[in-house]
């Protein structure tokens, strides 16, 4: 069968499927590692698109820590609609991106790494400091609001009251239309002339620019998306979990995210897909060994960076290759060839 | 007046003179050629007119525009195009989409006609896979559209690097070492290309070559430079003559020897 | 201020900046060599610390036997571990990065379960206070200070005076070239991640008796080592030594006039500001 045809049919026969899921089951432990394996693609779509500028950010998840502090702030502090507030803690996480971006991603390599890890701790500390009382410090803010209800013709959507029997339904149904804008936003990018510069920008920078591509503006572009779609998550994050702290989204966190996408494979968008899946399930799959759940990931990581660079998506293809390989050998030595 | 016009241009490394007050001066339509022994400041010189590197002093002048110290894809945008020595290419992606990451600055990207798709872009998209075509056609490579850049032969490998570079639509072509480390098969192949473009699309080149036959049957007019400074200036046939550049090879070789 | 008061916080960041000089010295031997930012550098710190808690606390071995112990055993767990891992990827900068902060993970988590989560302590070594002049020194911090000082110098010298550093200092200036003079890069690559882990590991042995040993003792200190080798340059030796002493001040200077969170957060504004204005750092070349 054609491959383009059968996703075609597939990919809204698989979006039906996880609509109905708070119908399926009103089980909120379930719910919960979906609307986590949302943010999570999230996040690691995000990645990814950075990634294929050939930029390692090591400070992803302090975007979404910013997300998350400038949506409840401007919640909690300055009495703004979450609807108005999600999407600007998307904007400040991008201009925020954009600001140290432009600066730094001209140098390759190394120095971005740093500097975005520096960034996530010095964000980090920034909220520990708590300047005016703001952000409440190490211990954080709590009792953060949910979204405000939403009207449409007289339905009333209350995100405490949830939907179809489930409580957290409509968090749910946030983060997957979250995620499934992330993805096709990245998937777009990925398919364009513009998905095109960024990775052509990674193999061979000087060339590109010689044929007049601002690089720059494309590595920023790449950044500050990613960090956008970081940010609505973050901030729809501290209104899911009512809690937020400087530990809410750390470094380790975007280790994580790394994980997601070199492991899953950065070579289509499927990867970190696949990536967030696996490494979501990983824990509740060891529940009773959670001891050697970072050992077990941590490993995953170092075999895929050693031996499986294209990481698990390209995995069938290695196979077939290998297979294609064996037989061509066989052939050879029964003199078919 | 010329196409490019570069009056006391110098670059210096820390305190190390790579081009010291060169003037240069290339008229519409012709290949010029540039040599001159190893370290002579050639590959020098096509970074800083190509604006990789900024010059330490001089001046630039670029159909009539002053392209002094602008960015290199600014100044591609202008028409100056260049090519790289090594074979630089982008090589995970397939021949035909190395020619049209070429077409960049004239292929008008919306971002958000991009993500949307809209028919507007599909076409434009379209036209510009012709275009690509056609320049892979006139470089001689268009059977191999669909291999990847890493798997071609050293000799379409250059080749490609040209085609990359005419898709930027030059009026200046600047080659570095078209044919350098080649068979006589692919040197060949290589320069007729490069006299069937320049016929064909009217361009102006010049071309830095270690092949000093090469060179010679290319260029209409040579500068020889050594240690950053021109020392000669002429037609190959002067050029070859010359006692002072015949000096400036023999010595640079009984050096190397 | 008073004289007193800012000779104590003087000392405080001198004794503070020898021990970042010692790690981030290892990071950057490392860099300068290997061309890999080691983000689980502060782990070799952390088995420093542990091995010395092993050997000097529990098995009664001699302290100063002890450190010498703990630097050999962590430099050949570096060895093996740029052998399988870094070494593969030495022509892929951005698989080596993503692999070190694999890295930090696999170690720590493997700490977690091998040492436990509890905070060790080691017994002070030597006790007691000196006191010149109205300022105040711990005699242990003293003797942390002069022995980083010791490994600093000895560094040094090896670099410098012996035949296998001088074959280092050059693949660090230009690989092809070395490579061309018959050094081998494989070993010069293995000896420097060995030798830069190997100080780590001492620096965290020196650390153990002033403070708490856990399995994530090395994630601020590899921090600060960030922000020393960016101000001292990427790859260069005397800029961490310069770098480690002046963050030492700033953190010690800081600490006591705005608090540990703004200092901190001082530290890694400059790391920015620096990466952002003047990425070869402030002693660097261009």
């Amino acid at each position: 069968m054609n491959k383009a045809i059968a996703i075609r049919l597939l990919l809204p026969a698989l979006i039906v499927v996880l609509a109905l899921v708070p119908i399926i089951t009103d089980d909120p432990y379930y719910t919960h590692i979906l609307i986590m394996i949302c943010l999570s693609i999230v996040f690691a779509v995000g990645l990814r698109m950075i990634l294929t500028t050939g930029q390692l950010s090591i400070g992803h998840a302090a975007f979404g820590a910013i997300g998350a502090y400038t949506c409840t702030l401007l919640v909690m502090k300055a009495d703004f609609n979450f609807w108005l507030a999600l999407p600007l803690a998307g904007v400040v996480a991008a201009i925020v991106a954009v600001l140290v971006g432009y600066p730094t991603l001209r140098i390759k390599g190394a120095y971005f790494a740093i500097l975005t890890f520096a960034l996530g701790e010095l964000i980090r500390l920034v909220f520990v400091a708590n300047w005016g009382g703001l952000t409440g410090g190490n211990v954080g803010i709590m009792g953060i609001p949910a979204p405000s209800a939403i009207h449409i013709g007289g339905r009333v959507l209350d995100f405490d009251a949830g939907v179809f029997g489930n409580i957290r339904g409509y968090y749910y149904y946030l983060a997957l239309l979250l995620m499934l804008i992330a993805v096709w936003v990245m998937h777009r990018f990925d398919r364009s002339r513009v998905g095109m510069t960024f990775r052509a920008i990674a193999q061979a920078d000087l060339l590109a620019e010689c044929v007049g591509i601002n690089i720059m503006r494309y590595k920023v572009l790449a950044f500050a998306v990613a960090c956008f779609f970081a940010g609505l998550a973050g901030g729809m994050l501290s209104s899911y979990i009512h809690y937020l702290s400087p530990v809410s989204l750390t470094f380790h966190d975007s280790i994580y995210f790394i994980m997601f996408a070199v492991v899953g494979g950065v070579g289509t968008i499927s990867g970190p897909i696949i990536g967030a899946l696996l490494f979501t399930a990983l824990p509740e799959a060891l529940r009773g060994a959670k001891q050697w759940e970072p050992i077990i990931a941590a490993s995953l990581l170092l075999l895929a960076v050693l031996f499986l660079p294209g990481g698990l998506v390209s995995l069938p293809q290695r196979i077939k290759a290998r297979f294609e390989a064996i037989r061509g050998k066989e052939a050879i030595e029964h003199g078919v060839a | 007046m010329a196409l490019l016009e570069i009056t006391k241009l110098s670059k210096h490394f820390g305190g190390l003179a790579a081009v010291s007050e060169l003037d240069l001066q290339v008229e519409e339509g012709e290949i010029l050629g540039l040599i001159g022994p190893n370290g002579a400041g050639k590959t020098t010189l096509f970074n800083v007119i190509s604006g990789v590197y900024r010059p330490t002093s001089g001046k630039i002048i670029f159909n009539g525009e002053d392209i002094t110290g602008l960015k290199p894809s600014m100044i591609a945008k202008k028409g100056l195009v260049r090519t790289f020595q090594a074979t630089t290419l982008f090589d995970e992606f397939t021949v035909l989409a190395n020619v049209l990451i070429g077409f960049h600055p004239h292929a008008g990207i919306a971002i958000w006609g991009a993500l949307v798709g809209t028919p507007a872009t599909r076409q434009r998209e379209a036209a510009l896979v012709q275009q690509a075509m056609e320049i892979l056609d006139l470089m001689g490579i268009a059977h191999l559209k669909d291999e990847l850049a890493t798997s071609l032969p050293h000799g379409h490998q250059r080749c490609l690097g040209i085609a990359i570079a005419m898709a930027a639509n030059p009026k200046l072509l600047l080659l570095d070492e078209p044919v350098t480390g080649m068979s006589r098969e692919e040197t060949a192949m290589v320069m007729a290309t490069i006299r069937k473009i320049r016929e064909q699309k009217g361009l102006t080149i010049i071309v830095v070559e270690h092949n000093m036959r090469a060179a010679m049957g290319l260029s209409d007019r040579m500068v020889v430079l050594n240690y950053g400074r021109k020392i000669a200036e002429g037609s190959p046939q002067e050029i070859s003559e010359n006692p002072e550049v015949i000096e400036a090879y023999l010595g640079a070789e009984r050096y190397a020897a | 201020m008073d004289a007193t008061l800012f000779f104590q916080t003087l000392v405080n960041g001198l004794q503070l900046g020898v021990v970042f000089v010692l790690i981030a010295l290892g990071l950057t031997l490392v860099f300068s060599i290997m061309h890999i930012i080691n983000f689980a550098h502060g782990e070799f710190y952390m088995l420093g610390g542990y091995a010395l808690f092993y050997f000097f606390a529990q098995f009664g071995v001699n302290y100063f036997v002890a450190i010498v112990i703990s630097m050999l055993l962590v430099g050949l767990i570096a060895v093996l571990i740029e052998r399988g891992v870094f070494r593969p990827l030495r022509d892929f900068p951005l698989r080596a990065l993503v692999a070190s902060l694999a890295l930090v993970m696999l170690l720590q988590g493997a700490g977690l379960l091998g040492f436990g989560p509890e905070d060790r302590g080691v017994p002070a070594v030597v006790t007691g206070t000196l006191a010149l002049g109205g300022t105040i020194f711990a005699k242990e911090r003293l003797m942390v200070m002069g022995i980083a000082g010791l490994l600093v110098v000895l560094l040094y010298l090896f670099l410098h005076r012996m035949k296998l550093g001088w074959a280092m200092r050059a693949v660090a200036q230009e690989k092809e070239a070395a490579a061309l003079q018959g050094i081998s890069v494989n070993r010069t690559s293995a000896i420097a991640f060995g030798l830069g882990c190997a100080l780590a590991a001492g620096a965290g042995a020196l650390a153990a008796p002033m403070f708490y040993i856990h399995p994530f003792m090395g994630s601020m200190p590899v921090m600060k080592a960030f922000v020393v080798i960016i101000l001292g340059g990427l790859g260069s030796i005397p800029g961490a030594v310069a770098g480690g002493l002046i963050l030492g001040l700033v953190e010690s200077f800081g600490t006591t006039f705005a608090g540990g969170v703004v200092s901190s957060m001082l530290s890694f504004l400059i790391l920015i500001l620096v990466l952002i204005i003047r990425p070869t750092g402030l002693f660097g070349h261009e």
